[in-house]
């Protein structure tokens, strides 16, 4: 990536890591980048403004198939040609391939925005949440009435009414004299073609037919409409089978490769044409086509010699003027001694002459004709229609919400009055995976005997991935699990399909990892393991944070506590591992920071971007202000620091570190603020290191923090001659915490601020302070006793003969 | 089971006991060794992972109650469910409940849980019944929307971290109370049901079965929108707010109001859970014998009902079978 970066190239897609994208992104709206490879991922984003954009496909697969893209998302993606202020124009360029027609493309490019269509869809998670509420029922079907997707339904009622009217109209309108024998002679056909098809069938079953189709029999090729008279086999290849558990199916699997009289001009143009037959009179080729088995519409018993290399022209020729003169010679053939296919033939014949009987067959009206079919199919439109104003989507909702009902009840989550049950009450709390399997599972004690890894490695089953081709290895220990869940879906007898089921809800395609990186593998080592992005591992592994985060509520819903220790443990582990991709995002900031900072002021970098590379990365400190940082460092040689104060505030989980100045009107500045994975004395040295690097190595004067060991020990490491004390405030606050219980409170208290305020010299600060102990009796206490040793931190009369801005 | 403290007379005494043994006979015969005491071992299948829900705790290898209730399984977990506590709510639950304090931008109510519930202004249908945000004009007006000792019917809305309680008046069912009576009965004899709000028709008569066991009988109103618009003119109405409190409730209907409020208090001391069924059961028992309303509290009507019960609940297992 970097050698590309630094020549102006950036890639970005959802895949990648969140760091490396945010990094692409700024690095774009910088300017930096020159020419960027994105996906429509990039296009959602806000703000992002090229010059040029350039489509090099139209086409894009969106999970079931390749489709030309929307309106709207061409819209989106194009939207971000031209840049506010520098560009007169964007300019838009799209790859076209030969393939597309003017229409789609104009579509595309001028077509209105798909319209809004609600896909409002009952979930047992819905209907459980609805259910708990007072009026269960009621409330669900009120919901539904009031829905969006009701609202549109309702709107569209009018509108296919009038259609219905329309269609009927026309039916009326239609020429319908003689319609008696028409539809007699329609039927007549009809009966014909499925007599064909169905002898077609039984000859093109592939254990008889494939014993005919050797080198150089004719065979004649059918495909829907178009007729492309006799061809000759070449090869009969078997075609690998696609799925496992799929059923080769008639005839699908072969596939003939069979010479075919085509159109000259087919072959030239374009890489992959698709062959069509000669017009009548055009002199025409032999191609080689592959043909499915169905699709043959007749067997001649006459084989002919075909050379042994084909590619040559006039090999080829040879072959079609046989073929012509063979055509000319045996005008009907096929001979397959089956009493029950003479049977079809003989009827087919009677049929044929049945029909050449009719009167219309010699009349052969054809608008008459046409009247009437277009009749059948209007007629059928409105069928379609009716039916379809009439099943209401309230009732079908209504039906839906029935047999979601019973399945509820049936596992226990409701009881016959809708009541919900403990066990609906924990599946409510479920959403991100599948919560009548996930609960079922909780209350068969499945993430009982499982570490806390373990469980995390399972709960990654419901988290929607990205299928991953590769097979996966799992450890025995997971595989358990997995299969008791295999078997109590097949249990639960949900009306679904339970293959289909558990492949569509279960992706074990993450489980291996997570596991190994809640076992505390490094990140580079699990991304090796999968072939997903790992982008995809980052954004998956925060879901499952989420739907862990979950699955603890519920069991504290159900009041099993060893269970929600066990997953509160799997959280706090899970939010450590998160902490790094966040962290990332802010390091990227620092290090933009810092460029401009060594270009202007000289000044060495705050965070080193090696931390990342290494993995555990301790911290980050930010900037707050590069200015400031500036007059920060004037200030401290100026010797006009009062103190610095790192506080800790609970944010994202991660320990937020303020530091604060005084200038030198009195006022509390903010200097610098830092986020830090955990409060240990190597991170806090970390911290100060990086800081007094970042504001020249000056140190302060004085540092007022909280009691917090860790901290004193890293002030001490890396800035021996600074002043530190402790926040007195910080202390009284704790003072009713610490003196809860004791007999006379308030006058304690009191006593205990006079001690501490009223002392005019050291020595009376001890004298009142063992009298204050003697006399409440608090020799035991561990807190005083603690905060007596740490005097001279943060005693007030100690404190005396420093400079603190009037901070203390 | 806590002793039913009447003053019986002999016969009296003998037929209550017949009946409640009667009940209780029925009872064991559904589920026997259920029901367990603190400390009693809750016999499990080791060789089963089983989950250790509420009430359950584990001793030297086996899992023991750790209150007084009946033991409910559901696949794998235990957890025993406790015959008498204090109120336990449950989002959606329905409660009745007093204010105890208008604080700022809430009302704080009494219902008997171990803290005041909170209802927020934000959570709480506008008087005028506008969607919009609430200003600090309305923030003034909470008086006159609930004040201090009124009685309120909402619904629980979620907890709090802390586990205090958050409820929601977002409908026209919910709202003031008035005209009625609040009764105080042990929260478990009301069930968690589809219905908690009755409407008696025929003696145009509320009753609002709190979860909470605080349960309201009161005249019927409709929709409670007509108190909305009492909210509306009430500005201009200040003086004829006394007035309209007292406003006439026709003698049948209170006489009706303290007759089911009456069979509430009657089935409570005798401790059987609250329906709709068996309090309409009690009122129509004690009209049938023509019993004024002050005689239902006698100590013979206690046995009445009971006696009833007993035959009905026995008539209904007979059915089953």
């Amino acid at each position: 990536m970097l050698p590309l970066l630094q020549r102006g190239i950036a890639v970005h897609h959802s895949g990648l890591l969140p760091v490396i994208k945010e990094l692409v992104e700024l690095l774009f709206q910088e300017g930096l980048v020159k020419a960027l490879f994105a996906t429509e991922t990039f296009a959602m984003g806000l703000n992002m403004p090229a010059k040029t954009v350039v489509f090099t496909a139209v086409k894009k697969w969106d999970g079931d198939s390749h489709r030309y893209i929307g309106s709207g998302e061409y819209i989106q993606m194009s939207g971000r040609a031209g840049r506010r202020g520098k560009d007169e124009r964007g300019i838009c360029i799209i790859m076209v391939d030969e393939r597309m027609e003017m229409n789609t493309l104009k579509d595309m490019v001028l077509g209105k925005p798909a319209p809004l269509v609600s896909t409002f869809r009952l979930s047992y998670y819905s209907i459980l949440n609805l259910m708990r509420r007072a009026e269960g029922q009621f409330t669900a079907e009120h919901v539904i009435k009031n829905s969006f997707h009701q609202f549109q339904y309702e709107k569209a009622l009018p509108g296919i009414g009038k259609k219905v009217s329309k269609l009927e109209e026309e039916a009326a309108v239609l020429d319908a004299s003689g319609e008696a024998e028409v539809a007699e002679y329609h039927k007549l056909k009809l009966e014909m073609a499925q007599l064909e098809k169905k002898m077609m069938a039984e000859i093109t079953r592939p254990e008889r037919v494939l014993y005919y189709l050797c080198t150089g029999r004719l065979i004649k090729v059918r495909e829907g409409g178009t007729d492309w008279g006799w061809g000759v086999v070449v090869n009969v290849v078997k075609k690998p089978a696609t799925g496992l558990g799929t059923l080769p199916s008639r005839g699908a699997g072969y596939i003939v490769d069979t010479l075919l009289h085509c159109s000259p001009g087919s072959s030239e143009s374009g890489s992959r044409p698709r062959p069509c037959p000669p017009q009548p009179g055009e002199k025409g080729e032999m191609h080689v086509v592959p043909v499915q088995l169905p699709l043959i519409s007749a067997l001649s018993k006459v084989r002919i010699s075909v050379p042994s290399d084909l590619r040559p022209l006039e090999a080829r020729q040879s072959i079609l003027l046989a073929v012509q003169e063979l055509g000319t010679r045996f005008p009907e053939d096929m001979k397959i001694e089956d009493p029950e296919i003479v049977d079809l033939v003989n009827q087919i014949e009677e049929l044929e002459r049945k029909l050449r009987a009719h009167p219309l067959h010699k009349s052969q009206d054809v608008n008459q004709i046409r009247n009437f079919e277009r009749k059948a199919e209007v007629n059928h439109e409105i069928q379609q229609l009716k039916s379809k104003m009439r099943d209401s989507q309230l009732q079908k909702f209504r039906d839906e919400l029935k047999n979601r009902s019973r399945v509820l009840k049936r596992l226990g989550h409701i009881d016959a009055d809708g009541v919900v049950q403990l066990k609906g009450r924990a599946a409510c709390l479920i959403d991100t995976g599948d919560e009548l399997l996930v609960t079922e599972l909780m209350f068969n004690g499945t993430f009982n005997d499982l570490d806390h890894h373990q469980v995390a490695a399972l709960a990654s089953c419901f988290i929607p991935v990205d299928k991953s081709s590769e097979q996966i290895h799992l450890r025995s220990e997971l595989a358990k699990p997995l299969q008791q869940l295999k078997r109590i879906q097949y249990e639960c007898k949900l009306d679904l399909n339970v293959d289909e089921y558990v492949e569509s809800t279960v992706r074990p395609y993450l489980m291996d990892v997570i596991y190994c990186w809640s076992k505390g593998a490094s990140f580079a080592d699990v991304i090796q393991m999968t072939d997903i992005f790992e982008g995809s591992i980052i954004r998956s592994a925060r879901r499952l944070d989420e739907f862990l985060n979950q699955l603890c509520a519920a069991a504290q819903a159900v009041g099993e506590v060893s269970l929600e220790k066990k997953l509160q443990q799997r959280v706090k582990a899970c939010a450590e591992v998160l902490c790094l991709p966040i962290l990332f995002i802010y390091v990227e900031e620092v290090e933009l920071d810092n460029d401009q900072d060594m270009n202007e002021e000289g000044v060495g970098p705050l965070a080193n971007i090696d931390a990342i590379e290494k993995g555990p990365l301790t911290g980050i400190l930010m900037a707050a202000h590069r200015l400031l940082n500036m007059d920060m460092k004037r200030r401290l040689e100026a010797n006009d620091i009062a103190g610095i104060m790192p506080a800790k505030s609970i944010r994202s989980k991660l320990p937020f570190v303020t530091i604060v100045g005084v200038n030198n009107h009195g006022q509390s500045i903010l200097l610098e603020c830092a986020l830090i994975s955990r409060e240990d004395a190597n991170t806090f040295k970390w911290l100060f290191t990086t800081w007094l690097e970042a504001i020249g190595d000056v140190h302060p004067n004085a540092i007022l923090t909280n009691q917090c060991e860790s901290m004193r020990k890293a002030i001490r490491e890396v800035m021996p001659n600074t002043r530190h004390i402790f926040c007195l405030w910080h202390i009284l606050c704790k003072v009713p915490k610490k003196f809860k219980g004791v007999i006379d409170y308030d006058s304690i208290c009191l006593e205990f601020k006079a001690v501490i305020y009223d002392s005019l010299t050291i020595e009376m600060f001890e004298r009142n302070w063992n009298e204050f102990v003697v006399k409440h009796e608090l020799e035991r206490n561990e807190w005083l006793s603690k905060l007596y040793v740490d005097r001279e931190y943060w005693v007030p009369i100690d404190l005396n003969h420093t400079f603190w801005a009037r901070m203390v | 089971m806590r002793e039913i403290q009447l003053s019986l007379n002999q016969t009296q005494k003998i037929r209550l006991q017949k009946a409640l043994q009667k009940l209780e006979s029925l009872h064991s015969k559904v589920n026997s060794d259920a029901s367990v005491t603190v400390a009693d071992t809750i016999p499990i299948s080791l060789e089963d992972s089983i989950l250790k829900g509420h009430g359950t705790a584990e001793r030297n290898g086996e899992v023991v109650a750790t209150v007084c209730g009946v033991v409910e399984r559901v696949n794998m977990l235990v957890y025993v469910r406790s015959l008498r506590s204090r109120f336990k709510p449950e989002i959606g639950d329905i409660i009745v409940g007093r204010v105890v304090e208008v604080a700022q931008k809430r009302w704080k109510l009494e219902i008997n849980f171990n803290q005041d519930a909170v209802l927020m202004l934000s959570s709480m249908n506008l008087p005028d019944g506008i969607q919009r945000r609430r200003t600090a004009v309305d923030e003034l007006n909470m008086r006159n929307v609930f004040e201090e000792n009124d009685v309120i019917c909402a619904e629980v809305r979620n907890f709090q971290n802390d586990g205090s309680l958050q409820l929601q008046a977002r409908s026209q069912k919910y709202g003031k109370l008035e005209k009625g009576q609040l009764l105080t009965v042990p929260p478990y004899l009301v069930k968690r049901q589809k219905q908690h709000f009755h409407h008696l028709v025929q003696y145009g008569v509320d009753l609002i079965l709190g979860c909470n066991g605080f349960i309201w009988v009161g005249e019927h109103c409709d929709a409670r929108d007509t108190v909305a618009e009492e909210q509306l003119n009430n500005t201009e109405e200040q003086n004829t707010k006394s007035t309209r409190v007292s406003e006439n409730v026709p003698l049948e209907t209170r006489r009706s109001i303290c007759r089911v409020a009456n069979a509430v208090r009657v089935l409570s001391t005798l401790g059987f859970s609250l329906t709709l069924e068996v309090i309409l059961e009690a009122f129509n028992l004690s009209s049938t014998l023509n019993l004024g309303i002050d005689e239902m509290l006698g100590s013979e009507f206690h046995v009445l009902v009971a006696e009833k019960e007993a035959e009905r609940r026995s008539s209904l297992t007979k059915k089953k079978r």
